[in-house]
């Protein structure tokens, strides 16, 4: 290009890049003019690019593309399906279902071929509804609810037992004048409407009390309200609660179900016996899944806590630190109870049959199911690493 | 430099300690009080706009409130259709469209059966929706309403209560009122009525609350969830107590409890949300639904305000101490400099030039009436100066005059000792020690003839030059007077009477003469009221010649007798003035007769009159032992024959014997 020609500016636009080609060279250059005056005023930036370089670039793109759409495909293709489970855990987003959160964000559940998507229900839903209806494959229930609707002869079967003792606690105010157990009499008994019923209910029948029992959907607002003397609460959720709403410990009298002779297991996996006998393998692996996503949920809390922070937020659910810090603590008490290393998830034909024999005798159920029936042992637990405590308190190792 | 500002420095350094250290005490106390007053000024403060705000948020819940209750009223009194039911709720709600729009849904809900028999339930609610008013009719198996905490509290409570805030598209709270219905004479109840009240626009009413930019204010439900706040993250997530338990806050917690107590206080909280300052939190509760507002300020916005104080003051009080500084150097220096002038011409005084000049200090203060005094005493020094050279010069003239009488003096006496060292007949010896230059003590010997030998010895009375004027002269008189004819008694009445005439100072003498005749030892002896020799017997122990002829003489003319005794070969006469035995030691006690009766006991082995005369000074010196001596010592001593052999015809006792 004309270097320095006086009227080369002038009629050239602000900014012109030219391409110029020699021999061997693409010379780039690029023209900025600053005035308009006829006087050279500019800048000229000059690039001398060798051919080669271009060979070189061309070679080199044409070697990248082909590998990128070529892994591409590998990957689609390597790949198998995944299986769509719906997974319906008992209550709202919160640190009871960790292991399960931290399954799903670790990528377990896909490690293992499923893909677990997580549909909540409204408070008042029964579990079991939600399996009979088959809105999901997967839910979480209480034993004492299992057992009962399998003695109703629902169709359900337990594939896993991953809370090993009851989180269970009748709260009274000590101003209500309740010390002892018997001072409930008469009084009025916050339960919940649904599922979680049935153990509070046979609390108060065995040791005969008498009292009002004014169903509750969640939260103990009616209790802070003094509309009730009593309230039933979770141990690792609205007992927290009550302190987060300005309770102070001393002011309360508690009992907890496991010193009443109640300690009756909790949270396990369900799922209709169709869905077992027809795929028992994908009912294991949800289980085994599940059961190592809580295994990870314990190792690194802080994370844990993040995770659960986002399901919170994804479901319009409120999250704080101190509650659901609490709820991941208590949750590991529950399900290592006696700070085992490996959760087995295992229901002991004991443990069944001496919870099966309490909720028959205060009427729960009418009739006990068989156990093999009623549980299934999809992970094939190693007994040896597994205490079961009797419900009566003492501990026993378990021979399958 | 620093030498002589040593006065100047201690004296500003005092004083600037002293003035600093009351005016630390006066600001200490001005800012502790001006910070007390700000303190009790923002806290006012606080009161009010907390106080006012909650005043203000509380009409709205009030209105809803009223809203609720006359509802209530209305379903108790009246039984409406469906369709009346409808309108009442749609229309009230629409003629609050733009005086509340925060009332966001008005619903009823019956109890079971209780708005018609066939129905188990029945709520109509309606709500805003797109500008315009929805209504539903909602209830049923899938929403039991029966347990839902808006009916079951009012309806177990059996009265209207508000609810804690739910989400619900948006943060909202309910006010629910419980109606009754008469049957069969007693009071059902019938169902609730809920006024719904969206809560959005609290956190931009709550936020506007500042003090200043770092304060902040936050709303809590009545038991405690966070309504508003600063870091919308706590929003409807936290309680005051989970955030207090997620911190380690006891302090939050307790606020906590006494805020939804429905407490009003005002208290110092230390864990400020955003920069961990120390702060004051205000919290007062909302009259009608219990909820109560929290501001907090921090302390720091008041150590703004003071801050910019004490800085000026500091400044005026740093310009105030160097000024003082300043004043207190320069005064200092005013005073020290004519001290330094007058230290430095003392000098020159004191190193002899005694005509230095002194400073000229007009001024009449202390310094000045120093600096005169130095002047008077300059010249007073200087003439006393003077004086001394004159009586200095004449003490001198006078000094070496009597040093020239001394030498005449002693010229007097008989010096050679000892005299006759051939002479085998006696030895003698004599010492006078005057107690001035010149001295009143006189002794004396010379032969008579050629058997006879004179010894004198006197004391004048007095000392000093008088009585050495009036030795000479007694010492020339007997030395005229005596002659071979006479007796002892004869000559010192002679010497008597001579002395008597013309003695107009009253002086006199001790006199003591002895004649002895060397050959057969006879002596003759007058004593004129002097002291009494001793005689050391050789080998018989010693004796005092006490005989006494007289007064002094010098005092009258009298008449002196004498005595005779003889002395034996060995014999040794002792002869002393009263100096020696009035020598006085440290006590004030007199050598004394009987201490020089001992000195001569321990000299009778060695008799020698030099032994004599020295021991009896060696004691006496030992005895005063430095004092000084207050009268003339002189110690004549004289033995006869102490070989026991005289040359011419005589006794010679080793012969003899």
């Amino acid at each position: 290009m004309p270097d320095g020609a006086d009227g080369f500016f002038a009629d050239k636009p602000a900014l012109t890049v030219a391409i110029l080609k020699s021999k061997n060279y693409i010379k780039l250059g690029v023209l900025i003019r600053m005035s308009n005056m006829p006087c050279c005023r500019g800048i000229v930036l000059k690039l001398k690019i060798h051919k080669m370089f271009f060979v070189l670039l061309l070679f080199i793109v044409s070697g990248l593309l082909p590998s990128a759409v070529f892994s591409q495909k590998t990957e689609s293709e390597a790949a198998p399906a995944l299986t769509k489970v719906i997974f319906t855990p008992q209550w709202f987003p919160q640190a009871q279902f960790a292991g399960y959160y931290m399954a799903q964000e670790l990528g377990i559940y896909n490690k293992y071929g499923l893909d677990v998507v997580f549909q909540y229900k409204p408070p008042q839903r029964t579990l079991i509804s939600v399996l009979t209806d088959k809105n999901a494959d997967f839910v979480t229930d209480f034993l004492a609810s299992g057992i009962k609707m399998r003695s109703n002869g629902v169709k359900i079967v337990n594939i896993g037992q991953i809370s090993q003792r009851s989180a269970l606690v009748f709260v009274a105010r000590k101003s209500s004048g309740i010390k002892k157990l018997e001072d409930i009499n008469g009084k009025k008994v916050g339960i919940w409407m649904t599922d979680f019923q049935e153990v509070p209910k046979a609390l108060l029948d065995k040791y005969k009390i008498k009292a009002e029992i004014i169903p509750v959907v969640s939260g103990i607002e009616l209790f802070l309200c003094r509309g009730i003397d009593v309230v039933a609460v979770m141990w690792y959720n609205e007992y927290h609660e009550l302190l987060s709403s300005g309770i102070n410990e001393d002011e309360i009298t508690t009992f907890f179900f496991s010193d009443y002779n109640l300690d009756i297991p909790e949270d396990g996996i369900y799922c209709l016996q169709e869905t077992y006998d027809k795929n028992p393998e994908m009912c294991r692996k949800f289980v085994k899944a599940s059961v190592e996503g809580w295994q990870e949920a314990f190792k690194n809390k802080k994370r844990t806590l993040e995770i659960i922070r986002k399901n919170c937020r994804e479901n319009h659910i409120p999250y704080n630190n101190a509650h659901q810090s609490w709820m991941l603590n208590r949750m590991e008490e529950l399900i290592l109870p006696s700070g085992e290393a490996h959760i087995a998830g295992f229901l002991s034909p004991k443990v069944y049959l001496d919870t099966a024999k309490k909720l028959k005798s205060t009427g729960v159920v009418k009739t006990i199911p068989p156990y093999s029936e009623f549980y299934k042992n999809v992970l094939n637990s190693n007994t040896s690493t597994v205490k079961a405590k009797d419900i009566s308190g003492k501990e026993e190792n378990v021979q399958e | 430099m620093f030498k002589n500002r040593s006065l100047a420095f201690k004296q500003s350094f005092y004083i600037l300690l002293s003035v600093i250290i009351v005016s630390v005490g006066i600001f200490s106390y001005v800012t502790c009080y001006v910070w007390s007053l700000m303190q009790e000024g923002i806290k006012t403060t606080t009161r009010h706009i907390g106080e006012s705000t909650a005043n203000r948020l509380d009409q709205i819940f009030i209105e809803a409130t009223r809203l609720g209750k006359q509802l209530a009223i209305q379903f108790e009194n009246s039984k409406m259709t469906d369709e009346e039911i409808g309108r009442l709720l749609t229309t009230t709600l629409e003629s609050m469209q733009y005086d509340r729009p925060e009332i966001y849904s008005l619903s009823v809900a019956y109890a079971p059966y209780g708005f018609d028999k066939s129905k188990e339930y029945y709520m109509i609610y309606s709500s805003r929706k797109d500008g315009g008013i929805k209504l539903e009719h909602t209830g049923g198996a899938d929403y039991e309403y029966f347990y839902y905490n808006w009916y079951t509290l009012p309806k177990t409570l059996e009265h209207a209560v508000w609810t804690e805030p739910y989400f619900d598209e948006v943060v909202m709270s309910s006010y629910t009122v419980p109606f009754y219905r008469e049957h069969n004479g007693k009071r059902e109840f019938a169902g609730v009525i809920t006024v719904d009240l969206s809560l959005s626009w609290l956190q931009k009413a709550v936020s506007s609350i500042k003090l200043n930019n770092s304060g902040y204010s936050f709303l809590i439900s009545k038991f405690g969830r966070i309504i508003t706040h600063p870091d919308t993250e706590r929003i409807m997530n936290e309680t005051i107590f989970s955030m207090a338990e997620e911190r380690e806050d006891k302090f939050l917690r307790d606020a906590g409890r006494d805020m939804i107590a429905g407490k009003s206080g005002l208290v110092p909280y230390k864990k400020h949300l955003i920069n961990q300052k120390k702060s004051w939190m205000f919290y007062t509760p909302l009259q009608s639904n219990g909820w109560s507002l929290g501001i907090i300020y921090p302390e720091d916005q008041l150590y703004e305000a003071v801050a910019s104080m004490e800085i000026t003051i500091l400044t005026l009080f740093a310009v105030g101490m160097l000024l003082l500084l300043g004043v207190i150097i320069w005064i200092s220096m005013k005073i020290t400099r004519p001290l330094r002038v007058l230290t430095k011409a003392t000098g020159e005084i004191g190193s002899g030039n005694f005509h230095a000049a002194m400073p000229e200090i007009t001024a009449n203060d202390e310094i000045g009436k120093l600096s005169k005094a130095f002047s008077a005493m300059q010249a007073a020094l200087i003439k006393h100066i003077e004086n001394l050279k004159e009586t200095t010069a004449a003490k001198e003239k006078i000094e070496s005059e009597l040093k020239i009488a001394k030498d005449i003096q002693l010229g007097i006496l008989p010096q050679l000792l000892p005299p006759f060292p051939e002479c085998k007949e006696f030895s003698l010896y004599a010492v006078l020690n005057s107690a001035k230059a010149v001295g009143g003590d006189l002794y004396d010997f010379f032969y008579l003839d050629d058997d006879h030998l004179c010894v004198v010895i006197g004391d004048v009375s007095g000392k000093g030059v008088p009585a050495s004027l009036f030795m000479a002269v007694t010492q020339t008189l007997h030395r005229g007077i005596a002659n071979i004819k006479m007796n002892t008694g004869e000559i010192v009445t002679n010497v008597s009477r001579s002395l008597s005439q013309n003695n107009e100072t009253s002086m006199f003498v001790t006199y003591f003469m002895l004649i002895l005749n060397i050959r057969t030892g006879e002596m003759q002896y007058t004593n004129a009221g002097h002291n009494p020799p001793f005689i050391l017997r050789d080998g018989d122990g010693i004796t005092k010649v006490s005989k006494r002829h007289g007064p002094p003489v010098g005092v009258a003319e009298l008449n002196y007798e004498q005595d005779t005794m003889t002395l034996n070969p060995g014999d040794t006469l002792v002869l002393y003035t009263d100096g020696v035995t009035e020598a006085m030691n440290i006590n004030n006690h007199e050598f004394g007769e009987n201490r020089l009766l001992g000195v001569l006991t321990d000299c009778a082995a060695n008799p020698a009159p030099e032994n004599i005369t020295k021991t009896i000074l060696w004691a006496v010196s030992k005895f005063t032992a430095g004092q000084e001596q207050s009268d003339d010592i002189t110690i004549l001593v004289l033995r006869f024959a102490p070989n026991g052999l005289v040359t011419r015809e005589g006794l010679t006792t080793s012969e003899t014997a």
